[in-house]
Formats: structure tokens, C-alpha cells, sequence
């Protein structure tokens, strides 16, 4: 009986690649066009039609379990926090040195720049 | 009223405080548990893949730009590839059918009409799952997340153009595959 059935199907597809050509371009143009101008070439056509329509009332959006959702939801907010925290923990040590470095070099500037005034001034009041 | 932010926005803002992560992760669960419970058959699975999405997701946010791949490609894409690696894990175990909930009508159907109806959901996404990877991929993406070509073909990487063709030939190897399955019913 199997046997009978594949042979069928495989008798059947060998019989129409045509068809299933013209079928194809049918469904390229009136797939995506408004219903009103869906209008099946044929028998197969409609048939594809109403297997569409099936499967639109099938495949239809479900709602998770309000607990699942909410439980997940607190976990990765909980995670990402917890992320955050440890990442100024471990960057801590080079922040202290990153500040501290840069307060020496404000400071050496700061008082590179003093003496270069001071003896800007001394050379003016020489002249 | 204000818009609402956008996933750049709220990516953006993720970046600096990751807390906010949670605006996304409400923004799109829905959507992913979908996703990922048409592609496994169950709550289960699907509630163990989401969190998995959404922590991978919250991993590798920072690492995250948009080159024409928006934010909602991005997190399918990953939801992708974690549903790859279960059917993967669980290709020698027999597949476990859609939960009830799929099946049950929604409408007020007398209980044999419901019943009746339900066979034929059943029936059909029997077939569904009989299809390739990508083709469920498309049909859940079209049907159940109703995106259009041009999103589908952003989480698939293929043009939109190559989603249209995909999605007739599709739809014409389940109607292959619905009767097929009828011709083995009928055995």
C-alpha cells in the first residue's frame, strides 16, 4: 500500500511541473495583492487559497505564561545590574590610577606653566 | 503623547545602564516565546529557549550596531540559532506534538465540530513539521509573527525578493505534504 501511495505522489508530481510552474508565477502575482483580486486560475489555485487560509487560522500568536514572563523578566534586570556593579568593581583599581595619573599631570603642567610665567615676567622687567 | 523609544534608542541606553534591558526584553518576549514555541512543539522547550535568547541577548548587547540588521533581526537571529542546536541535541528523539493550547478552537464550537476542528489543525501542522528548518522559519515568521518579506528576509539574509519565491515554493511543498499525509491516513 505504501508503495502504491508514493507512486502515486511521484506519478502525480512528474505528471505537473508545469503546472506547479504556472502555479507559482499565480502565486507571485495575486499573493500579496488585495483578496478582491485573488481570483484562483483554477481548481489546484483555490485549493492553495483555502490551504492559506488554514494555516492563517492555525499559526496564530500565543501568550507565554504571565509567571514565565515576569519571573524571566526580573531575573535579567537582577543580571544586568549585578553586571554593572561587578564592572565598576573590576575596572575599580584602574580608575584610581587612571584619576591619580591624571591629577599628576595636571599638577606638572600646572606648575610648568607657572614657571614659564614667572620667567616670561623677569625677562620683560630685564628688557 | 511621546513616541516610543526605538530599539537604537533603548539599545543605546542599555549600553550605559544594562538595567534597562528590561525595556527591550518586555518590548520583544512575546514575540521570541512564538517564535521559538512553533519551532520546538512546546512550552517547555519554549520557555527554556526564550531565557536563553534573552540572556544571550543581554551577553552581547554592548557588541551590538546596526548595519542593516535592526535590533528585532538581531535577537530572531539568535533565537535561530539556539532553535538550531536543540533540533540538533534532539534530532534522534521522536518529535513531541504542539501543546493543546495550539489546538484548542477558540471559538464557541459544539465539542465534536471542535473536535473535528482541532484534528484538522492538527493535522495541518503535522505537516508543517514535516517541512525544512527554513520553510517553518518563514511560514511562523509570515503567519504567526506577521512580519513582511522585506523583515523576513532581514533575521534570514536573503533578499526579499528570495523570501517571496521561497514562501510560494513553500507553500506548495505543504500542500505536497498535506497530501501525503492523507494518502498515508488513507492506507
Amino acid at each position: 500500500m505504501k508503495n502504491n501511495a508514493s507512486a502515486s505522489r511521484s506519478a502525480r508530481k512528474r505528471a505537473t511541473p508545469s503546472d506547479d510552474a504556472t502555479l507559482e508565477q499565480w502565486l507571485a502575482e495575486v499573493l500579496d495583492s488585495p483578496s478582491g483580486k485573488r481570483k484562483p486560475i483554477d481548481a489546484r489555485a483555490k485549493a492553495i487559497m483555502s490551504m492559506v487560509d488554514r494555516v492563517r487560522d492555525t499559526l496564530v500568536p500565543i501568550q507565554p505564561s504571565p509567571h514565565f514572563v515576569r519571573d524571566l523578566g526580573y531575573r535579567l534586570v537582577e543580571t544586568a545590574s549585578r553586571g554593572k556593579q561587578s564592572l565598576i568593581q573590576r575596572y575599580r583599581t584602574a580608575i584610581v590610577i587612571g584619576v591619580a595619573a591624571a591629577g599628576s599631570v595636571a599638577s606638572v603642567v600646572g606648575v610648568t606653566a607657572l614657571l614659564l610665567r614667572q620667567k616670561n615676567r623677569r625677562t620683560m622687567r630685564g628688557v | 503623547m511621546s513616541e516610543p523609544d526605538s530599539d537604537l534608542d533603548l539599545v543605546a541606553r542599555v549600553k550605559k545602564d544594562p538595567a534597562a534591558f528590561g525595556l527591550l526584553y518586555e518590548r520583544y518576549v512575546t514575540k521570541i516565546y512564538n517564535y521559538v514555541y512553533y519551532r520546538t512543539g512546546n512550552h517547555h522547550d519554549a520557555e527554556d529557549l526564550t531565557s536563553r535568547v534573552f540572556y544571550r541577548a543581554l551577553m552581547h548587547v554592548d557588541k551590538y550596531t546596526d548595519r542593516g540588521v535592526p535590533f528585532s533581526a538581531w535577537l530572531y537571529r539568535i533565537a535561530h540559532n539556539l532553535v538550531a542546536n536543540w533540533h540538533r541535541d534532539h534530532a534522534r528523539r521522536p518529535e513531541t506534538d504542539l501543546d493543546d493550547a495550539v489546538l484548542v478552537s477558540p471559538g464557541r464550537e459544539m465539542p465534536e465540530q471542535a473536535a473535528e476542528a482541532n484534528e484538522k489543525r492538527e493535522w495541518l501542522l503535522a505537516a508543517i513539521r514535516h517541512l525544512p528548518g527554513e520553510r517553518q522559519e518563514l511560514l511562523i515568521l509570515k503567519f504567526v509573527e506577521q512580519l513582511s518579506n522585506a523583515e523576513i528576509g532581514q533575521i534570514m539574509s536573503r533578499s526579499e525578493g528570495a523570501i517571496k519565491s521561497l514562501y510560494h515554493r513553500t507553500l506548495l511543498a505543504l500542500r505536497d505534504e498535506l497530501m501525503g499525509i492523507k494518502i498515508n491516513d488513507e492506507e
